[in-house]
């Protein structure tokens, strides 16, 4: 049984739609070809983060299994799946849409995995948690909170409302290291939608929050190839470009040693942003 | 006696007249808030209770509590043995939705509509009344809509009161938000009811309680003078507001918060509305005006040869009957002026010391209606024991006494750990001497903790909420009758303080009533 101390957390966070279930999944996927253990826990109600690595199946969440079985631990061993190169992965699950507390529903689902030591069971190394876009609540910061993952990578795309959601995240941040929690930012992974300017946008809005780039995934056909297969694209195709910029993630990931306490910017500032992400739309300028 | 500087002159104690407390206490607002200024405060509630507690006075009806089955724990606890027990009341069943933190997660409509549905196959209610907690009004649980679906495969009619406090508040505001929404649970009336009176915040209508009926083998009148020989000469409340009514030539509607569901629904029938108790009885006077054009009378706890005239005066207003008031309050005097006048004769110029309370359960209205009675009398009315917290959340009825031109002296300061004051220490701060103050208390047992009090010598007037709701117990009645129990409390306890006699635990409570033939 692998020691909960040797663990690596890691939690993704980013506007809603963005891309964090996809590079979670084509993330643990790379790290399982590098000799690393790792799970992917879903931290959303919509629960469809670990669906690529699963064949393109729907798994039960732990949320529907306690609700049907309880919360003992051989009623979570139900929720426990194997996927793509024997990635262990949870979906934490959740009420449907407009009833109940889907943040409560996180924090319990977490606090199971840690009672019943699910990933030292499984001799996991590293842990990544896909969080339902923003920290909205005290249940989706559970994730991040004491004994949780420490180190957060926030996923943006050069649009405003992409940029808004990570500096509310960077903000969230900064308040909990401020709070005592061990909590830091790895740094920004741009997942680019090709708009103008896009990469500029990303680079200057992480260097005004004092936060490295780690890495620019471009746009590419063979995501939603790979999506459409119910597969992540190391696993459908492995020999891509694409797959290659997965695995220099990893390998980035894996090698990052630097955790920040960013500095977000004031509404203001970031209104700023906005009328330049708006001008160079239009004209196409360097920022 | 003797005279010292008081030790609640030197804890800061002062005193001041009602509006000044009330304007120099802070508004309630977090516990952490109170406990600063007010250490050891304890008189917070659970709104859920007083909610329920409101719901407990009607009939054939069954409270759905939308929460954790330990929400319910305090409120069953409160009701059975303060409602049930001690009032007679009937029992409230209230079963709970066993909310669960899976509930929590995916919602508790479902667990409400099968519950809903149980109860209505159990119990068989004519009236089902949902109330939410804390936990699921954090979630938001759409209660109305669920409500909405149980009701297509349930006879009996389901209502909701909204219910979860998130914090907690004080006893009087809990009550406050609480019975304003019996008039979402009213019907628009397709007729008034010409001459017809409502009573609205006499929440215990005893001319229909089944112990009196049983007791009195249905001969009981409402008169107040009981059934039983030598009982009962202390009227209740209903008993003496119904007299009243009735004696203008109108008749009483409904009686709330009381009755059953078409009791209550049919409510806006009558003509107007009369207040017992302002903080029970006025917000929903007001809702009912807004929703139904009923209106309502200004005054309330008619204690009080001149408080009761008023009110009668006020009705006559709303009705028409001035010839009729002014006939029976010409009448009700000319019987109560020979005892009026001996009452006044023995206590004209001493101080009335009044209890507010000695626990979480504290009263004001009661004891500043007392208070307005005893100034009548000549006498100068001090009220303690009263927290400032208490007063603050009694809005309503402090308005209604300012509004009346009432605004007595009331001893303020921080009643740290809810301890009452003692009442030597109160006698000592006004500097009174023996003969000088007459004690109107305010439990069963007043000398609990006062030790060095004589408790022979002191003219004490037992004023307790708790017996006076008791049926045929002693209290301060309102109303005409009330007045002349009042007034012959007093001169019994005037006489039994200036003799040198033993008596027994209820005698020395209760006066010569309890004194099992002792002259």
């Amino acid at each position: 049984m692998n020691n909960s101390e040797n663990i690596r957390q890691i939690a993704l966070y980013g506007k809603g739609g963005i891309g964090k279930s996809t590079i979670s999944s084509n993330l643990t996927a790379a790290l399982s070809g590098m000799g690393i253990k790792p799970a992917q826990i879903g931290c959303d109600p919509k629960a469809d983060s670990v669906n690529t690595l699963m064949d393109g199946k729907f798994i039960d969440t732990i949320s529907d299994i306690t609700r049907e079985y309880g919360n003992s631990e051989e009623a979570i061993q139900k929720a426990i799946y194997k996927g793509f190169n024997d990635i262990v992965c949870m979906e934490s699950g959740g009420p449907i849409p407009g009833q109940g507390c889907a943040g409560r529903g996180v924090l319990v689902a977490l606090d199971l995995i840690r009672q019943y030591k699910i990933f030292e069971q499984h001799n996991i190394n590293l842990v990544v948690y896909d969080v339902l876009g923003d920290i909205v609540c005290g249940g989706f910061a559970q994730p991040i909170r004491h004994g949780f993952a420490e180190e957060v990578y926030i996923v943006t795309s050069g649009e405003y409302m992409a940029l808004y959601a990570a500096n509310n995240i960077a903000f969230s941040i900064k308040q909990f290291a401020e709070q005592g929690l061990k909590v830091r930012l790895g740094g920004i992974i741009g997942n680019l939608r090709n708009t103008p300017n896009e990469k500029e946008i990303i680079e200057n809005f992480a260097e005004k929050l004092k936060l490295p780039v780690i890495q620019m995934i471009p746009r590419s056909d063979c995501v939603q190839k790979a999506e459409l297969q119910g597969k992540t694209v190391i696993e459908a195709f492995p020999d891509s470009e694409q797959a290659g910029v997965y695995f220099d993630l990893a390998h980035k990931i894996l090698n990052n040693k630097d955790k920040f306490i960013p500095e977000p910017l004031s509404k203001q500032e970031i209104a700023v942003i906005a009328r330049r992400v708006e001008d160079s739309t239009r004209q196409s300028i360097p920022l | 006696m003797e005279l010292k500087t008081s030790k609640l002159d030197k804890a800061g104690y002062k005193w001041v007249k009602v509006s000044k407390m009330f304007d120099e206490t802070p508004p309630v607002t977090a516990s952490c808030e109170i406990n600063k200024r007010f250490p050891g405060y304890e008189g917070l509630w659970c709104k859920l209770i007083m909610a329920v507690t409101s719901y407990a006075m009607t009939k054939n009806s069954v409270a759905v509590i939308h929460g954790p089955t330990n929400c319910a724990w305090a409120v069953r606890n409160f009701c059975s043995t303060n409602y049930s027990l001690y009032y007679g009341n009937s029992f409230l069943h209230m079963p709970t939705t066993n909310i669960d933190q899976n509930s929590v997660i995916h919602g508790g409509s479902e667990a409400l509509i099968k519950t809903l549905l149980e109860v209505a196959k159990d119990y068989k209610p004519e009236h089902i009344c949902v109330f939410d907690t804390c936990s699921t009004a954090l979630i938001a649980d759409d209660v109305q809509t669920a409500i909405n679906i149980a009701q297509k495969d349930c006879q009996a009619k389901i209502d909701y009161i909204p219910s979860a406090g998130f914090t907690s508040i004080p006893l009087g505001k809990s009550i406050e938000e609480v019975t304003v929404k019996y008039a979402d649970m009213m019907e628009t009336p397709s007729v008034i009811l010409e001459n017809t009176v409502n009573i609205l915040g006499q929440y215990k209508e005893q001319q229909d309680s089944s112990p009196v009926k049983k007791t009195c083998s249905g001969k009981r009148d409402g008169s107040g003078m009981g059934c039983g020989k030598g009982r009962g000469k202390y009227p209740d409340d209903a008993s003496e507001l119904t007299r009243m009514v009735e004696a203008l030539g109108l008749k009483v509607h409904r009686i709330l918060v009381s009755g059953n569901h078409d009791y209550i629904k049919s409510a806006p029938q009558a003509s107007v509305n009369v207040i017992s108790c302002p903080t029970w009885g006025l917000p929903l006077a007001e809702k009912m005006e807004e929703k139904f054009k009923t209106p309502y009378l200004r005054h309330s706890i008619p204690i009080g040869i001149e408080a009761t005239s008023k009110w009668i005066r006020e009705l006559a207003f709303y009705t028409g009957k001035h010839k009729e008031a002014e006939d029976f309050i010409s009448k009700e005097i000319l019987e109560l002026q020979e005892i009026f006048d001996k009452t006044k004769n023995l206590v004209k110029g001493k101080v009335a010391l009044i209890e507010c309370g000695r626990n979480s359960q504290t009263a004001f209205a009661r004891p500043m209606a007392l208070a307005r009675a005893l100034q009548e009398l000549g006498m100068t009315p001090y009220l303690f024991g009263l927290h400032p917290v208490e007063l603050k959340a009694k809005k309503i009825d402090v308005d209604y006494f300012l509004w009346d031109g009432f605004d007595p002296q009331i001893l303020t300061g921080n009643y740290a750990n809810q301890q009452p004051v003692d009442i030597t220490e109160v006698v000592k701060s006004l500097e009174l001497e023996e003969g000088q103050y007459v004690y109107f208390t305010q439990d069963v047992f007043p000398m609990a903790k006062a030790g060095i009090f004589d408790a022979e010598n002191i003219p004490r007037v037992e004023t307790g909420v708790h017996l006076r709701r008791v049926i045929n117990a002693p209290g301060r009645g309102v109303g005409f009758r009330g007045a002349k129990a009042l007034y012959q409390n007093i001169i019994e306890v005037l006489k039994f303080s200036s003799g040198n006699k033993k008596a027994t635990l209820y005698g020395r409570v209760h006066g010569e009533f309890y004194e099992f033939g002792r002259k």
